[in-house]
């Protein structure tokens, strides 16, 4: 079997380094958490609570439940902390409680969502942080058409493909991790994203 | 070179997330591959199109609502907090407690059900007291029908002497 080259080998241990260390850090943090030190608690928040709100936008496109949510599961966290062992990566053990409250919220607001998916305008929406940098009205328009689109296409996948697509596209989560998450195999993950990603082909091809 | 070995290779090339030598070798195979290229290239649109839904903005009392939270959380008696832990659904080792809990709370309940309730051992006592009541009644009875035959055998007696 033919040798990987060496800056391959270099690249790959440079990445397992840094996976490493910010494996032992967060590990760290929550271990000094569960010793009362909430310094390291504010210090978690800090550097997760931009992605788990993003990523929970994502799931129930409505900020202030994202919120909502975002705060319970940093809540959980802390709640957990007695019974936190460093055997998980942190960021796993943080998204799979993410994606138990979204999950939920999905499943008990079904009717809400289907009949806000008929409502052309939904209430809440990034739309406003995208007029200080388009030059016109038209440009506007369409843009925010398509970020509609976008968003009903992901809307409408069922809510384990949605939750994976999320987790690869904008956490960048890998395969093995986001495995973990939706307590499934690689292989079904693989299988999950495939699907979801051919769906949304197939609704946003007019926008090529 | 035939299609990826693995096939998610292809959502990892558009992805941008294959090593140098890994992107090189799929991009020889797509160059003679007409379904690989045409594969890469919606999903290389898709992949822009989805870059196109950003999140919003965090409101700013988003940390202090947290703190808040975790401060009420500090603050509540320990059995809710117990409670709370055990039954939040989702909550990391949640669910091995409240196992634990609900295998105990069952075994409990049949050692109850089997050895505490007040109705089976007074059902027993009352069989009993009514045997016992039974049995005494039924004594007194023959003690009273042996005293009619002895009574009526003395008549007899009687009666023959005085025939």
């Amino acid at each position: 079997m033919p040798e990987p080259p060496e800056h391959f080998l270099t690249e790959r241990v440079q990445s397992d380094m840094a996976v490493s260390l910010a494996l032992e850090h967060d590990a760290q943090l929550m271990t000094r958490v569960r010793g009362g030190d909430t310094a390291c608690f504010a210090l978690l928040l800090e550097r997760h609570r931009h992605p788990v709100i993003h990523f929970l936008y994502r799931m129930v496109q409505n900020q202030a439940v994202a919120e909502e949510l975002a705060q319970e599961v940093f809540l959980r966290v802390y709640r957990s902390r007695e019974s936190y062992e460093p055997t998980a990566k942190f960021t796993t053990w943080l998204y799979r409680i993410a994606t138990h409250l979204a999950l939920n919220y999905l499943r008990d607001h079904r009717r809400e969502r289907a009949e806000r998916s008929m409502d052309v305008e939904t209430e809440d929406g990034p739309a406003q942080q995208f007029t200080d940098y388009r030059p016109s009205v038209e440009q506007d328009l369409v843009w925010q058409s398509k970020l509609r689109e976008v968003r009903q296409a992901i809307e409408r996948l069922p809510d384990k493909q949605k939750a994976a697509v999320l987790m690869h596209k904008y956490q960048e989560l890998e395969y093995a991790t986001i495995a973990r998450v939706l307590k499934c195999s690689e292989s079904a993950v693989k299988s999950l994203l495939f699907r979801a990603y051919e769906t949304l082909r197939m609704r946003l091809s007019h926008m090529a | 070179m035939i299609h990826p070995a693995r096939p998610e290779a292809l959502l990892d090339y558009v992805a941008g997330r294959l090593d140098t030598p890994t992107a090189a070798a799929l991009e020889d195979h797509a160059a003679d591959c007409e379904a690989c290229q045409q594969f890469i290239a919606d999903q290389a649109v898709l992949w822009r199109e989805l870059d196109s839904f950003t999140p919003a903005e965090i409101s700013p009392g988003f940390d202090e609502a947290v703190f808040a939270h975790v401060a009420a959380h500090d603050r509540a008696p320990w059995w809710v907090r117990a409670w709370r832990h055990v039954f939040a659904a989702g909550e990391p080792g949640a669910w091995r407690p409240a196992m634990a809990l609900s295998a105990a709370c069952a075994l409990v309940f049949a050692v109850a059900l089997v050895r505490l309730p007040g109705g089976l051992p007074a059902e027993r006592s009352a069989v009993v007291d009514q045997t016992a009541t039974a049995s005494s009644v039924d004594a007194r009875d023959v003690e009273l029908a042996e005293r009619a035959l002895e009574d009526m055998e003395m008549l007899q007696v009687v009666a023959g002497d005085k025939l």
